[in-house]
């Protein structure tokens, strides 16, 4: 099984606030991976460095083989169109779109063509075929959140990341959600990470690490292992 | 206790806004002075308007009349007693009427009077030779030497000179008036010469007189009665300078009379003859700084309510000022006309700077929603939110009034430098003065821009809490009045009304049939294409969307434009986020593109009737020298009745006219009177008129002044119609329908010659509806017919040369009052001459006129600096509530590029949008208003008709304006955006 990720020594200041202080980790693809951690410890740091939109101070990252540090700011806008999707906490999705538009702006963006099918089969994942024309403020948050999954699976990325995506939600939709991603892991072999500090959603993952004062102090995986396991 | 916390609340939320704050700030204080400008600068406007009244009575035409050109003219109340037939006045009567004029009428002439000056005289005593003169005399003793009245006037002394002699008794530094002296005169220096009399020479003064007496207790009878007097003339006396305003009756009519002092006319003169004051009069010279365009009215009716008092007192007694009442009259007038243009024109702009306010103000409730949902939610009212906005404002209006006053003083000079639009005088007029008008609207404009204000917040106090979503989910609801279809609701009495406008020609406003010509009675007229473009901009920005939406599915499928594709979809997205803005936009550009082409049809207006009107460059007006001499020129008439021979005019040959210097091509045109002959069903004909023209150099000259719609084909065609036979003759349309003319047909006009009247035969060539000359601005088309004709010919036809003018093409360069000192120098009796070139000018420095153009000026500058203003804090505020969402752009793949891009995008859409309906909304406007325009009262000459022309050179300078502010706008925005790091993706974490 190939590594999906793979941070060696990252390490990112904020003047002197040192965010993350040496972070290894590899991580194989098709794995969820938990980030756990207490709050500014460093959990959405890591993610961002790895989803190309904040660069490490030192240290190298490379996703699928390919190191994105190096990369410039175009090379990293280029390859974020297509390598990796995101999920945010607060759903950020464009108010004026309706749902499907939201889904099918990836697609737009990276210039892809016949958009509609896909953008359709997304919501379709997210069992929102029916919302497809409505507008975000006239949603749930729960269904926002999934409109934002779409959203981010539309480029068919390698790689998820999201950064506490049910922190906005209560139990039953944060439930729901989790189930969505698992069944989206499974199904479709995607890689994970998403950071937390809720046990509910930890207990979906499949490896938790866990992260204090920008470094990680357990349940580091050190070497290949199989997915959902 | 709580509205001070309130109100310590709303300052500490103005100050954590400075920069909007300071944009509200500035659109009130902009409003606070455009409100007390108006008023300062019409005052000032109304100040040179009086001036100028008074001076043009002064000026009269153009300086042949041989008075300096700088006599000024004082504002005087001239009362005179003019004793007709019986009326005369004895000597205590005349102490009576100065009594009563003393003590009636001269404390309540309203101004204060300079300088009083009293006249009296008698009627006309027969002046002979007396014994001792008679040797010089010698031929005939019945023939007296003249005619002349005893008179006195106050203050002579000071205004001659005594040629020879001394003053006559009773004046000071002469001896006394005594009751057994010679009765002492002095004559002027005219009658003198006229005269041979001399100083120290003794006149016999002779005068009859029919007195009724009473024969009894029953019944009068009429005697003659003679009186003789010997008096000595001792002094020949001149004026010092016969242009002195001081002469309230002309020193030429003074000269001829027997000039005494007053104490020999009450010791000695009114012993002898009872009867025998004929003309009193009264001058009060009024300080004329003292009249005010607030008091002018006053001084009217004062001057009225005295006449008539002066009336009451004696028939005889008159105010006889007419010119000066009418003057003033006309200023009445022009000013009234002038504050309602002014008010008209200033309306617009005063609106478009309230919606500034309105926009802006919405923009900071929209910035401190979150702030305010807070405060609802720790329980404040609707109301404390109310309040607390209202002490925002009061604040605001304060601070606006403090600044925008002093402010006002720029404004109104500004207004008052326009010389035609976005045109400055190169010496600004000051305006030093406020009237207390001005503050009082300054304050309501500040009212007015707080309750502006008040409009965004009083939604926003109802509102709950709502998140950003929600927020931005409302935008892209419609705005209230495209709900309630208030636009297509104030369409429909607009569309209404234009086309009673166009049909009519003028409005029928409220059942009421209203005069064409009165601005007061019409206001709907002007007000009209502002209410249009409101609700076309209104109905215009409804679909704005919609076309963005249009255009955003057009390049829906063009992968490169897909930032544009985003940047036109959001715009068709959220009308309410912009509305304002565009709004704006459309307006401005509307009420400029409008404003600019009704000035550039004014200016070319006045320049179309001036050389309609004058034909030409130089219009001279020049007559020929009789073969009767020892008449004046020009004035046949005259003529005794014994003469056998017929009386013709000689004229020097016009071809002299090209030695000028300056003058490049020449043309007779004579305006002939004429009566029509075959015309049946005409009125009354008075004022029907032949222009008999030399065709060919006429053509050439008049070009300026043939606009092509002045007939159905182009003017040049028309005219030279008259080629094709020498009795060749153009009619006006009009007469040409109503008599059934043809072309080709015989016409036979009366040619109205004092003398030789004859009927001359022509041919209808064509036909016209206004002719330069003759059927322009002045001519009267109520009761006069028009034609046109060969001069040549007519003159043939005539058997003689007819009182022409020379119309002339001269150089731009040439001085007028030297090529009519050439003109007399060759022999030419010019008696009047028209510059074209220089009337424009003085036309275009009119008041009235420049406060038009001051206002088109001022709210043009100022509608561009508010929108341009308001659209750069719209984009800067809307990118900042759009940061969040071009972090994710950024997240989702969008390169740094192509974000800008979008930003870009929006605000050149939108602007190129907002312009390109403003513009067209204006020019749609200008087609349809601006003729409708022309009934302005006196200012605009009803002929010829309005020709709108579209100001293109002015609106593309708006285009530039907003070009380089849109540039700079985007720049900033950029550079803002860059330094909120809205180009970076939005990090995890980050929303
Ligand atoms: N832009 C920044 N500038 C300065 N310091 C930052 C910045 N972003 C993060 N930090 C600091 O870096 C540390 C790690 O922050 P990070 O957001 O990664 O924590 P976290 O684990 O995600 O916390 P939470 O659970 O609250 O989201 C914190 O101490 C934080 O203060
Ligand atoms: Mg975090």
């Amino acid at each position: 099984m190939s590594i999906a990720v793979e941070t060696r020594a990252i390490e990112r200041a904020y003047g002197s606030v040192r965010a993350l202080r040496g972070v290894t980790l590899s991580v194989p693809e098709g794995m969820w991976l938990g980030v756990k951690g207490r709050s500014g410890s460093g959990k959405t740091t890591l993610l961002n460095c790895i989803g190309g939109i904040d660069r490490p101070t030192a240290g190298t990252v490379a996703c699928f083989g390919r190191d994105i540090v190096g990369m410039s700011d175009l090379e990293l806008t280029r390859w974020r169109r297509t390598e990796v999707g995101f999920v945010f906490q607060a759903f950020a999705l464009m108010p004026t779109l309706s749902a499907y538009e939201n889904v099918e702006l990836p697609m737009r963006i990276a210039g892809a063509r016949s958009r509609r099918g896909r953008a359709m089969e997304c919501l379709d994942l997210v069992g929102l075929t029916k919302w497809a024309d409505h507008r975000p403020p006239e949603m749930s948050g729960g269904q926002q959140q999934r409109v934002a999954i779409a959203r981010a699976l539309a480029n068919r990325p390698k790689l998820l990341l999201a950064d506490e995506p049910t922190g906005e939600l209560d139990t039953t939709t944060s439930k729901d959600i989790l189930a969505l991603l698992r069944r989206i892991v499974t199904a479709e072999g995607i890689t994970l990470l998403m950071s937390s500090h809720d046990p509910l959603a930890l207990s979906y993952v499949d490896t938790v690490v866990e992260m204090r004062d920008g470094e990680i102090v357990s349940g580091l995986p050190l070497g290949p292992l199989t997915a959902g396991g | 206790m709580r509205l001070i916390s309130l109100t310590l609340l709303a300052l500490r939320r103005l100050a954590n806004q400075r920069a909007l704050t300071a944009c509200l700030l500035l659109g009130m204080t902009v409003a606070v002075a455009i409100a007390s400008a108006i008023p300062a600068f019409v005052s000032s406007a109304q100040n040179r308007v009086l001036r100028r009244e008074l001076a043009d009575r002064a000026a009269g035409q153009i300086r042949l009349s041989g008075l300096a050109a700088n006599t000024r003219l004082p504002l005087t109340f001239k009362f005179s007693y003019l004793g007709l037939g019986r009326a005369l006045l004895s000597y205590d009567e005349t102490l009576d009427l100065d009594a009563f004029m003393t003590v009636r009428i001269a404390p309540r002439l309203e101004l204060p009077v300079v300088r009083t000056l009293r006249y009296a005289s008698t009627d006309p005593w027969a002046i002979l030779p007396a014994n001792e003169t008679w040797r010089r005399y010698p031929l005939d003793d019945s023939q007296p030497l003249g005619y002349g009245s005893l008179d006195f006037i106050t203050d002579l002394l000071g205004h001659i000179d005594l040629d020879t002699g001394r003053l006559p008794a009773g004046f000071p530094g002469a001896p006394e008036v005594t009751d057994d002296g010679e009765i002492e005169v002095m004559v002027g220096r005219a009658f003198s010469t006229k005269t041979g009399i001399q100083a120290g020479d003794m006149i016999s003064l002779t005068r009859k007189d029919t007195v009724r007496v009473a024969v009894d207790l029953k019944t009068t009878r009429e005697v003659q009665r003679e009186y003789n007097i010997l008096a000595r003339v001792t002094a020949i006396w001149a004026p010092k300078n016969r242009n002195d305003a001081y002469w309230i009756i002309r020193p030429e009519v003074l000269e001829q009379d027997l000039t005494l002092s007053p104490e020999m006319m009450s010791r000695r003169i009114s012993k002898i003859v009872e009867r025998q004051f004929s003309l009193m009069i009264w001058s009060y010279e009024l300080d004329d700084k003292a009249l005010t365009v607030e008091n002018v009215a006053g001084v009217v009716d004062r001057a009225n309510a005295l006449s008539v008092e002066a009336f009451e007192k004696n028939e005889q007694l008159t105010l006889n000022q007419f010119e000066m009442i009418s003057a003033l009259r006309n200023y009445l007038k022009r000013s009234q006309e002038l504050i309602l243009l002014m008010t008209l024109f200033c309306a617009p702009i005063f609106a478009v700077v309230l919606s500034f306010v309105v926009l802006v103000a919405g923009m900071v409730v929209r910035q401190q929603e979150g702030e305010l949902a807070i405060l609802r939610s720790r329980g404040a009212s609707p109301l404390d939110i109310f309040y607390m906005y209202a002490a925002q404002g009061a604040l605001l209006a304060l601070i606006a009034v403090l600044i925008g006053v002093p402010l006002s003083f720029g404004v109104a000079s500004l207004l008052a430098s326009a010389i035609t639009f976005l045109q400055f005088s190169p010496q600004p007029e000051w305006v030093t003065s406020l009237p207390p008008v001005s503050l009082r609207l300054a304050v309501a404009a500040a009212i007015l821009g707080a309750a502006a204000t008040l409009v965004p917040a009083l939604s926003a106090a109802r509102r709950t809490i709502l998140g950003f979503g929600a927020e931005r989910a409302r935008s892209a609801g419609r705005p209230l009045w495209q709900r309630a279809w208030l636009d297509v609701l104030l369409l429909i009495p607009c569309a209404y009304a234009t086309w009673q406008l166009r049909q009519a020609g003028s409005l029928v406003v409220f059942g009421t049939d209203v005069s064409q010509a009165d601005p007061f009675k019409d206001p709907i007229r002007y007000l009209l294409p502002i209410l249009t473009l409101t609700a076309a901009g209104l109905l215009a920005s409804r679909f704005v969307p919609r076309l963005f939406g249009l255009l955003a599915a057009l390049v829906s499928r063009i992968q490169p434009l897909t930032p544009i594709f985003l940047a036109l979809r959001d715009l068709a997205r959220s009308p309410k986020d912009y509305a304002g803005a565009l709004l704006l936009l459309i307006f401005t550009l509307g009420i400029a593109a409008y404003g600019a082409s009704l000035a550039r049809t004014l200016d070319q207006h006045l320049i179309d009737t001036i050389y309609l009107d004058n034909g030409g460059d130089l219009r001279l007006i020049e007559v020929g020298i009789s073969n009767k001499p020892d008449r004046q020129p020009g004035i046949p008439g005259q003529a005794a009745a014994d003469d056998t021979e017929p009386e013709y005019l000689i004229f020097e040959p016009p071809e002299g006219h090209l030695e000028i210097e300056g003058i490049k091509r020449y043309a007779r045109a004579a305006r002939i009177p004429v009566r029509a002959r075959n015309a049946g069903n005409r009125r009354n004909e008075d004022k029907s008129m032949l222009l008999a023209i030399d065709r060919e150099e006429f053509a050439r000259i008049a070009a300026r002044g043939l606009r092509d719609d002045y007939s159905y084909a182009p003017m040049g065609e028309i005219v030279n119609r008259l080629a094709t036979r020498p009795d060749a003759l153009l009619v006006e349309r009009r007469f040409f329908a109503e008599n059934g003319l043809t072309i080709g047909g015989k016409f036979v006009l009366d040619i109205g010659d004092f003398r030789a009247a004859g009927p001359v035969t022509y041919t209808v060539a064509d036909a016209f509806d206004v002719f330069p000359i003759v059927a322009g601005s002045e001519a009267d088309y109520e009761t006069g017919n028009f034609f046109v004709a060969n001069a040549a010919y007519t003159f043939e036809r005539m058997g003689k040369e007819l009182p022409y003018d020379i119309v002339a093409e001269t150089d731009p360069a040439a001085n007028v009052e030297k090529m009519v000192q050439d003109a007399q120098e060759l022999g030419f009796i010019v008696i009047n001459a028209y510059d074209s070139r220089s009337k424009i000018l003085s036309e275009q420095q009119r008041p009235e006129r420049q406060g038009l153009f001051g206002a088109l000026t001022a709210g043009f500058l100022f509608m561009t600096a508010l929108t341009v203003l308001g659209f750069a804090i719209y984009a800067l505020l809307s990118f900042r509530r759009r940061a969040i969402e071009l972090g994710v752009l950024r997240a989702l793949g969008l390169s740094e590029g192509q974000t800008s891009i979008y930003v870009i995008g929006i605000q050149g859409a939108l602007t190129l949008v907002g312009a390109l309906v403003g513009t067209t909304l204006g020019v749609a406007l200008s087609y349809i208003y601006v003729p409708a325009m022309q009934a302005t009262g006196k200012l605009i000459a009803p002929v010829p008709p309005f020709l709108t022309r579209m100001a293109w050179d002015n609106v593309a300078l708006i285009y530039f304006a907003l070009a380089a502010a849109l540039g700079f706008v985007i720049a900033a925005s950029l550079g803002f955006l860059r330094r909120l790091r809205a180009f970076e993706a939005i990090k995890l974490g980050a929303v």
